[in-house]
């Protein structure tokens, strides 16, 4: 997705405190229409609290906002019934002792949906979800992941033009996680829902993420896409040096770079150079300097994670000049 | 129009999921059974014991039909006062609250429709007790007015759900979420248990009492009943210190006070509980998830 036309939720200046603790401070972000925009965080950073806040289950102190047109702050019922929400816990909503259907079937008409286009409504997201042969089996009967699907069933059942996912593999297993991650990116494509995305997993957000939003102690560090924070942010973490030394030569390089935890196997050593500092040119200084003869060097380029935490350790902030 | 039609059909829904899983527990069934009819049998004993030497007049003579009315106006209050707090409680913990709030769904909608397992629970536990009480320990009734009964239930049902909402807002306004709740505790547990009258006409109080009955629908909904339902009541001498002051009939003056009491406790209800949802909103104690 590259084209995405209008803004459908834009924040200016949110400050949100919990007693003297800053929450989130300043915020400003806007969310195009039909992206996936996902918000990394470690613990505290502010992620749930923002989801919050443009839910509309929490108020700012200060700052303001629309979401899909709606005033954040004056039509906060309006926004509330038109959006849907997956929070983290795999069972919300879904209740063990009725079926995988009468589950769907509840939440239908709680959303507003009546008789036989709720029902209508319900098999087709059955069928989307993969969950239509299972739908007079108990939910207690039926796994985790597809619990977890059930409930994402649950939020897209009304087609909402803005769906929060608050961590929706947290506890699932790989395989219902790449279940859950094809179907979220299913849901974008069949309803063009404009998807907000918590996660802690750096693969999750690295496929699924138009852009990613970066928060620090309630602090936005950066927004940009997955390509353009790689294209600012490459250098190589991992660095392998295959080389000719002898053993008092690889025994002194081990000790001298000890900072950059290398190894060495089969003739190759292997550092953790940190990003953004002169590591490299100083191994191959001392390379060069000892007369090593250097065979081959190649490097793994930084992932999602690197980034993260270069970013959240530095306190990176997205103009800031690199 | 749509919206309120919107509301109904949820509540309906609601109904369904609860019966679905009020009947899911066989088990359950049975030992609820076996626990209405252990309980109203207990209560008929003591009732027979302390009711030889009760004086209930101007209530009739019956006192087993005396109890039987507290007994049912006991059930209709325990479920709608007692229930809004740990309703709203639940939802909260199992995290619901967060899908509800974010739906079309009033407030109060789910609150309601959740209410409704105990009205399972609850509810039929009146007729059990007229059938118990006319079956094996001698209870009779009148259905004089019969309009006047039903709506005479109906405004206690009201009121005390009224008191239950205000009960119900302490969760989210005084961000009392574990625990006794002190709102009920203090109307259902102390107020309400001493002054309301199952057991004993309220003539029989201390003044202080009985002028503190006067504060709880329950008293006027009884004192209405009785006259209403227990043969040989009589409907027309004043027992209550108001309908002694005020010179109205009684079942008039009960059924003014049901109204006014109605109207007030369900309004504080919602609005308390409104400003609570609205407090929590602001502070960030509206929602379990974090």
């Amino acid at each position: 997705m590259s084209n995405f036309a209008e803004n459908i939720i834009n924040l200016s200046n949110i400050t949100k405190r919990f007693g003297s603790e800053i929450a989130l401070n300043n915020v400003n972000i806007s969310v195009k229409k039909g992206e996936i925009f996902t918000v990394l965080g470690k613990n505290g950073a502010g992620k749930t609290t923002l989801i919050k806040i443009i839910c509309t289950l929490l108020l700012p102190d200060s700052g303001k906002g629309t979401v899909l047109g709606y005033d954040l702050l004056k039509e906060d019922k309006k926004i509330r019934a038109n959006v849907s929400l997956v929070a983290p816990t795999v069972d919300v909503g879904v209740d063990p002792v009725l079926t995988v259907y009468e589950n769907l079937m509840f939440w239908a008409v709680v959303y507003g949906l009546e008789g036989a286009e709720a029902e209508k409504r319900v098999k087709e997201t059955l069928k989307i979800l993969g969950l239509y042969e299972a739908r007079d089996r108990w939910a207690m009967e039926i796994s985790a992941g597809m619990r977890q699907k059930l409930g994402i069933g649950r939020a897209i059942l009304v087609r909402h033009p803005i769906l929060f996912l608050d961590e929706p593999t947290v506890k699932l297993d790989v395989e219902s996680k790449f279940t859950i991650r094809n179907f979220i990116k299913d849901v974008r494509e069949r309803f063009g829902t404009t998807i907000l995305l918590t996660t802690h997993y750096y693969d999750e957000a690295e496929e699924l993420s138009d852009r990613i939003m970066i928060i620090d102690k309630g602090n936005v560090l950066t927004v940009d896409t997955l390509q353009s924070l790689k294209a600012k942010l490459s250098s190589a973490e991992t660095v392998y040096i295959k080389a000719e030394a002898s053993n008092e030569q690889v025994k002194s390089i081990l000790s001298m770079f000890s900072r950059f935890m290398p190894q060495y196997k089969n003739g190759i050593f292997i550092f953790k150079v940190p990003i953004f500092t002169n590591g490299m040119e100083e191994i191959l200084k001392v390379f060069v300097e000892k007369r090593i003869n250097i065979v081959e060097i190649s490097g793994k380029s930084p992932g999602l994670e690197e980034i993260f935490f270069f970013v959240v350790g530095t306190g990176y902030k997205k103009d800031e000049k690199l | 129009m749509k919206y309120l039609i919107n509301q109904v059909r949820s509540v309906i829904a609601f109904s369904k999921r609860e019966y679905i899983i009020w009947t899911s527990y066989k088990v359950n069934i049975v030992t609820w059974i076996l626990d209405v009819f252990i309980n109203s049998t207990l209560f008929f004993m003591l009732s027979l014991l302390m009711g030889k030497n009760t004086n209930i007049a101007p209530y009739g003579s019956n006192y087993v039909s005396f109890v039987v009315l507290g007994l049912s106006a006991y059930y209709i209050s325990y479920t709608n006062l007692g229930d809004p707090y740990d309703r709203v409680a639940r939802i909260y913990w199992n995290g619901t609250m967060d899908l509800y709030l974010l739906s079309p769904l009033s407030l109060i909608t789910p609150i309601i429709g959740i209410m409704y397992r105990s009205v399972l629970d609850d509810y039929p536990r009146v007729l059990l007790a007229f059938l118990f009480g006319w079956l094996f320990f001698g209870a009779h009734f009148t259905f004089y007015q019969p309009v006047t009964i039903i709506l005479v239930v109906i405004l206690l049902g009201i009121s005390t759900f009224g008191i239950g909402m205000i009960s119900a807002s302490s969760f989210f306004l005084l961000n009392l979420k574990v625990g006794t709740e002190p709102i009920k505790f203090i109307f259902q547990d102390i107020i309400i248990a001493l002054a309301a009258g199952y057991f004993y006409p309220i003539s029989i109080l201390p003044y202080s009492l009985q002028i503190l009955s006067l504060t709880l629908p329950h008293t006027y909904a009884l004192d209405a009943l009785r006259r209403l339902m227990v043969p040989g009541a009589n409907v027309t001498v004043p027992v209550l210190p108001l309908q002694k002051v005020l010179n109205i009939r009684p079942i008039s003056l009960d059924l003014i006070m049901l109204t006014v009491m109605s109207f007030l406790f369900i309004y504080l209800g919602f609005f308390l509980y409104i400003k609570g949802i609205e407090k929590a909103r602001r502070n960030g104690t509206l929602t379990r998830w974090q």
